[in-house]
């Protein structure tokens, strides 16, 4: 058994679920839509190049939640059917299952967010003709491998709350209690609240898809530490726990 | 070969598994028997690393199988035949499998056709009854041709010709050398399944022997004799030293005497017989008896005047 037999059986398992194609469907979809929707009602086109993709990008805003409940399903889609036992005794070596499945989502979430990243900004876009935003402009260019870059470790993220939880419903919450009621949240708390944002995992890393953002790597850096520490904690939880 | 060497397992303050030492040879059919709630899925679940014991270890083929390099090829488990996704088809649950252990497309066609669901392989797990299911988890024990397999209560919710072909199965695979351990709570399946018997009860070894000899424990049996001189044959039984308790349909259960000792008896007495039959115990008595006894034992409570369930009552078996 290797890491990349296992890889490729968890591979072989998201996909062999309707419910992944469905939801990178759900997502792309409310995207374009949304996105269209915005760039359409914003009358844009005096406005800059990056606000243009901003506005190409609102939709993924809330596109982003069927990001998370790929990568929460793929750890809790185990434990809610007791598949677990059967996947354990099929592969002992927890931190090898744990890293293909990190893989597995990585990579998942980040294909499937490049394509809505592109696909939002091609679609918003053509609604300006001439005005358009160019993708020949670093910042766009990087704001939208920063959609496919920030699904990525979202997916991951949402994963190892998945695997820390190991209850669909009770995942899912929490990921969108961080991604949606935090900010809100920090928000009302005025300057502090202000200082923490700056750190806080999914405000940190939506940076790296905003054109005019602000330390945009830095950002993603400090969601992706985030994201590590939560899948520290998932695997020592899957190490110590019986399955 | 599985090896168990004081494997403990506590959930809180409850021991599930406590203390618990055997050995599974293999070629042959050993046979894991206990009442429901015994602690035997806890410790299958010990052999296959997914519960972590509280105390002493168990090996397969002589090692830990957390760190086998190739685990379906080690050991194949059927344990809860439900505990799948749902979502997925049984070519694809199988695939995955046979993916992570480096096995080839091929053999999940193989097994498929094993177990006779080829013909649904393209179809959901979620609609399968439960019958099918076990069928699964069967092709998924079978994947990698292991050389010890494990099955938890296998005969539950198949029909009499699935129970059947298990039965073969299993015969079948100790035949072939290979280290077969199969739980049940059903006495009489293991009678006709298992050549081995390894007997828990609360977490504990009651009893590790061949089926045989299990059998032949506890009260040992009794004799059936009818006459149609019931009174003299009771008279007699007691003057030669036997204990004789009439049965509703008016024959006596004799013990204390064998089957020789009471045709020589009636034969010099001049008196008739109609039937002399041996009856031993069931082993679904001698179980009972065993684990009530157990039952006794751990909660310490004053011997009993009256007998505890499931002893056998001379007359009544």
């Amino acid at each position: 058994m290797t890491t990349v037999n296992v890889i490729r059986a968890e591979w072989s398992k998201v996909w062999s679920l309707r419910s992944t194609a469905w939801s990178l469907l759900a997502t792309a979809v409310l995207s374009v839509a949304i996105g269209m929707g915005a760039v359409f009602f914003t009358h844009l086109q005096e406005g800059d190049d990056g606000s243009k993709t901003n506005a190409s990008l609102t939709g993924f805003m809330i596109g982003q939640l069927a990001i998370c409940v790929l990568g929460v399903l793929i750890a809790t889609g185990e434990y809610t059917t007791g598949q677990i036992r059967v996947t354990l005794a099929a592969v002992p070596d927890r931190t090898r299952f744990l890293l293909a499945k990190a893989v597995v989502a990585a990579t998942v979430a980040t294909s499937g967010g490049l394509v809505i990243g592109f696909a939002t900004f091609a679609a918003g876009q053509s609604l300006l003709g001439r005005h358009s935003a160019s993708l020949s402009e670093p910042e766009v260019l990087r704001s939208l491998i920063g959609v496919g870059l920030y699904s990525g470790v979202l997916g991951v993220f949402s994963m190892a709350c998945g695997f820390l939880i190991r209850h669909s419903a009770g995942a899912i919450s929490a990921v969108m209690g961080v991604l949606y009621i935090g900010p809100v949240v920090l928000f009302l708390l005025g300057e502090f609240g202000f200082a923490v944002a700056q750190w806080w995992p999914t405000g940190a890393g939506a940076r790296i898809m905003d054109p005019n953002g602000e330390n945009p790597w830095g950002g993603l850096g400090i969601f992706a530490g985030w994201t590590m520490v939560l899948l520290v904690a998932a695997w020592v939880k899957l190490r110590r726990s019986d399955a | 070969m599985i090896v168990a060497d004081g494997l403990t397992k506590y959930y809180g303050a409850s021991a599930a598994v406590d203390n618990l030492s055997f050995t599974v040879r293999p070629g042959v059919v050993t046979g894991f028997l206990g009442p429901n709630g015994a602690g035997k899925s806890t410790t299958m679940r010990m052999v296959l690393g997914l519960d972590r014991p509280t105390g002493g270890t168990v090996t397969v083929g002589g090692a830990d199988f957390r760190r086998t390099p190739a685990p379906l090829r080690t050991v194949g488990a059927v344990l809860d035949a439900r505990a799948v996704h749902p979502g997925r088809t049984a070519y694809k649950h199988l695939l995955a499998l046979a993916l992570s252990n480096g096995i080839g497309r091929r053999r999940v066609g193989e097994v498929l056709d094993a177990v006779g669901l080829a013909d649904v392989a393209r179809d959901r797990i979620g609609g399968f009854s439960l019958g099918m299911s076990q069928r699964l988890a069967i092709a998924g024990a079978l994947l990698g041709d292991p050389a010890v397999l494990m099955f938890d209560e296998p005969v539950n919710g198949l029909d009499p010709e699935g129970i059947r072909w298990i039965r073969g199965l299993m015969r079948g695979l100790a035949a072939e050398g290979r280290t077969v351990f199969v739980s049940s709570h059903l006495l009489t399946e293991m009678a006709e399944t298992a050549d081995h018997l390894i007997v828990i009860g609360q977490g504990r070894l009651i009893a590790d022997t061949s089926v045989a000899e299990f059998t032949g424990r506890g009260s040992g049996g009794h004799t059936l004799v009818r006459s149609p001189e019931p009174d003299r044959l009771l008279a007699l039984v007691t003057a030669a030293g036997g204990t004789g308790v009439p049965t509703p349909d008016g024959a006596l259960a004799v013990t204390g005497l064998d089957c020789a000792a009471l045709g020589d008896l009636a034969a010099d007495q001049g008196l008739r017989l109609h039937e002399l039959t041996p009856v031993r115990a069931s082993l679904e008595e001698t179980f009972m008896e065993l684990t009530s006894a157990d039952v006794q034992f751990r909660t310490g409570g004053p011997a009993r005047s009256d007998a505890p369930a499931g002893t056998i009552e001379l007359g009544r078996a």
